[in-house]
């Protein structure tokens, strides 16, 4: 009986085969023929030839991966920031719950539970309810300086507790958690250089603003790539 | 970006080639090729260095075009542009070619659209396992299968090759005669 062609490709591919199919195809003149005709197909499918792609292939490439990452901070972040103040907005009630004496310790004023869900007030309009403590007159600058500080650096402190991101990040991703960083540290920068006038509250009120509504992008950006990672 | 430009040109045509023996298609080859470098670009910070870069393109491309063969679409939908490939077709009438050249460029051509006519998975396999050099293991892998299907579906699509060919070059044979009784 003759090797089958699953034998002879075997044997082609160096790969163990039987001792008793080996000495048959010795002997076998028909079996070295398909076995010869099985190598030549080899050759000649590695010997086609390499296929080009158009020229314009790297140009729509980079067009491509211009358009990918736009997306993510036009469409997701916003949905992402609502997510991120809704977790946000759990941590710190838990937080509040755990150390009720926290903020008359730093002497601040004692707020009621739902106020404490202030953070949440620098997502924007697609996020969860409105918090009962917002106003219009808050976001616009009502806030007391003290609690924008101290909602920054509760965010911070959230960043930090969050795992650390995946080594392997998409373009988008890495892009968007960079040009927040970036604009995070230009806010700093702004803070640093003095740009604060003491005699303009609003000034600072409005940096301090940008940096939490930053740092709230951020830390949905980190949250989705956490849940990413546990998935 | 110029090093991603330079990246781009050396593996593209290893990476659309793949792609296009795999799918048929130009168009489908060409945005597997556009996938494969997003992600490659996307992820290159990430690449451990373990491994050949070539080979972890190579898989990227590789699984992009299995996802696609398993999809929905691929499987009920029929392509833009079926049996449009004809690789080296261009290279027919250069004059200057060694005698012999004509046929071995028809045995290519032959050869290629016997590979069209098997089915995806049959394709899929010879061309990863005798062109890329996948194992049969890394093959039932990527395919969610054994190595054993690996194996017996090399040896259906040699079989089913060398059939295809025999019969067009019987086809030619016919048509051979036709031309020589019409004169």
């Amino acid at each position: 009986m003759h090797a089958s062609t699953e034998e002879l490709l075997s044997l082609r591919d160096g790969e163990a085969v039987a001792e008793a199919v080996v000495s048959h195809v010795d002997d076998c003149e028909q079996c070295q023929g398909t076995l010869g005709r099985l190598s030549m197909m080899k050759t000649a499918l590695r010997s086609l030839p390499e296929l080009a792609p158009a020229d314009d292939a790297w140009q729509r490439v980079l067009a491509r991966q211009k358009s990918v990452a736009m997306p993510i901070r036009r469409r997701f972040v916003p949905q992402l920031v609502g997510l991120a103040a809704s977790v946000l907005a759990v941590a710190i009630v838990l937080q509040v719950l755990d150390d009720p004496g926290r903020r008359a310790v730093r002497g601040m004023p004692e707020q009621p539970a739902s106020n404490n869900q202030l953070i949440t007030t620098t997502a924007p309009p697609t996020a969860t309810a409105q918090p009962a403590g917002m106003s219009a007159s808050a976001a616009a600058g009502g806030i007391p300086l003290a609690t924008l500080i101290s909602e920054s650096q509760q965010l911070e402190r959230t960043l930090r507790a969050l795992p650390r991101g995946p080594q392997v990040v998409s373009g988008g991703t890495a892009g968007t958690i960079s040009e927040l960083q970036d604009r995070i540290a230009m806010v700093d920068y702004q803070m640093s250089m003095g740009q604060l006038d003491e005699n303009d509250p609003d000034v600072a009120r409005r940096l301090w603003q940008e940096r939490i509504e930053l740092m709230n992008s951020l830390l949905a950006v980190r949250y989705a790539q956490a849940q990413q990672v546990s998935f | 970006m110029q090093a991603h430009a330079v990246l781009f040109r050396t593996f593209s045509p290893a990476v659309y080639t793949l792609a296009q023996r795999m799918l048929k298609q130009p168009a489908l080859a060409d945005e597997i090729l556009q996938e494969t470098f997003l992600e490659v670009l996307g992820k290159i910070s990430g690449f451990s260095g373990k491994g050949q870069f070539a080979a972890w393109i190579r898989r990227i491309a590789v699984n992009k075009c299995l996802m696609h063969l398993r999809s929905a679409w691929s499987r009920h939908g029929v392509g833009l542009e079926a049996g449009e490939t004809a690789p080296g077709s261009g290279e027919l009438a250069d004059p200057g070619r060694p005698e012999g050249f004509a046929e071995q460029v028809q045995a290519r051509l032959d050869l290629s659209a016997a590979l069209e006519r098997l089915n995806d998975t049959s394709r899929t396999v010879v061309w990863l396992h005798d062109v890329e050099g996948f194992t049969h293991r890394e093959i039932g892998e990527l395919m969610g299968k054994t190595a054993s299907f690996s194996k017996s579906q090399l040896a259906r699509a040699h079989e089913r090759l060398q059939g295809f060919l025999d019969g067009s070059s019987k086809e030619d044979e016919k048509t051979c005669m036709r031309v020589l009784k019409s004169c």
